[in-house]
């Protein structure tokens, strides 16, 4: 293995991150580079040296400070940021419903309007004497064709 | 003895003595991890206290899928992520350094300087690299933990870590 992808190795074989196989390999590998056996000691004398970091101590009966804290009562809310969850149902709903209201209006309207267009639709048909639903209007070739196999029958 | 998930349970139900004795359990490793991470003793407290809190208020909603230590990782660095983002250079506050009866005035001071130093190496790294060191080496975390507690993955968490590493040793090269 070459050195480069062997010291990427060290952090994870210190941590013991690495396989079994892994793990043989860099052990091995160190023990004949000098280079990698020094990158390796550096890193573990690392770990050496953040153990001299001193420990916290925190100021006395903090769990007493916590459990204080969560036993103290919540403090009374404005009524609106109480209200509010019911509220936004309520609004939910509310617009739902307008919703459904709007719709079947609407719709009920616009059939309304479509059944006056075909009516009108159907007059001006007559009026233009334009078979316009007509599966064979008058001249078509569609007429003509079915006049032919009415005669050759 | 009861497990942190059966506390966890209690305290969801408002047994308030459950959750007394898991913030008994862990405050002291809540409190070392925030430390660690921040610098600052006072902010560390605050901090620790509030991680307890919000995890008494979604006691309800919690799952043990993972450890109860882990979830208590993972809350403590959400909330350092907010402190780390407010205060992008915290003060480092000086503790006194606990006189060794075997060192004389001098070591004494040796060793209050150094854990100085690798205090202010350690607040100088970047906040993922800095959290993963954390609970590396001071909690003794696995990678796949490191991961579930700070939302990567754990070859994040090695990357993460070999970073933090290369930049103390370059930082403190001739202390290593």
């Amino acid at each position: 293995m070459r050195c480069r992808r062997i010291q990427r190795k060290l952090s994870p074989y210190l941590d013991c991150e690495l396989s079994p196989r892994a793990t043989e390999a860099v052990r091995r590998h160190v023990e004949t580079c000098a280079a990698c056996r020094r990158a390796l000691e550096e890193t573990s004398a690392l770990s050496g040296l953040l153990d001299a970091m001193e420990e916290m101590t925190p100021r006395p009966f903090f769990v007493r400070r916590v459990m204080a804290a969560a036993e103290a009562p919540v403090p009374a809310q404005p009524v609106v940021t109480r209200l509010k969850p019911a509220l936004s149902r309520i609004a939910a709903v509310l617009v739902t419903a307008v919703g459904l209201w709007l719709g079947a209006t609407l719709g009920g309207s616009l059939r309304a309007e479509q059944a006056v267009d075909d009516a009108f639709a159907d007059e001006l048909a007559l009026d233009l004497e334009v078979a316009a639903l007509s599966a064979t209007p008058p001249g078509s070739l569609a007429e003509v064709y079915l006049d032919l196999v009415a005669e050759s029958e | 003895m009861a497990t942190d998930e059966q506390l966890m349970k209690g305290a969801a139900a408002g047994d308030m003595d459950a959750f007394g004795e898991l913030v008994e359990r862990h405050h002291q490793r809540a409190l070392s991890v925030a430390y660690r991470f921040l610098g600052d003793a006072t902010l560390a407290e605050d901090v620790a206290q509030d991680a307890f809190l919000r995890i008494l208020g979604a006691a309800g909603r919690y799952k043990a899928s993972a450890q109860f230590r882990t979830y208590l990782y993972n809350v403590i660095w959400h909330l350092c992520v907010d402190q780390y983002r407010r205060k992008r250079s915290l003060p480092l506050s000086e503790l006194p350094v606990a006189a060794d009866a075997a060192d004389g005035p001098e070591q004494t001071l040796e060793r209050a300087e150094r854990s100085d130093r690798l205090r202010q190496a350690v607040q100088g790294l970047p906040a993922r690299q800095r959290m993963a060191l954390v609970l590396k080496h001071y909690e003794g975390l696995s990678y796949e933990e490191i991961a579930r507690a700070m939302g990567c993955s754990a070859g994040a968490a090695d990357s993460l870590l070999i970073r933090a590493r290369r930049t103390l040793k370059d930082a403190l090269q001739d202390l290593v």
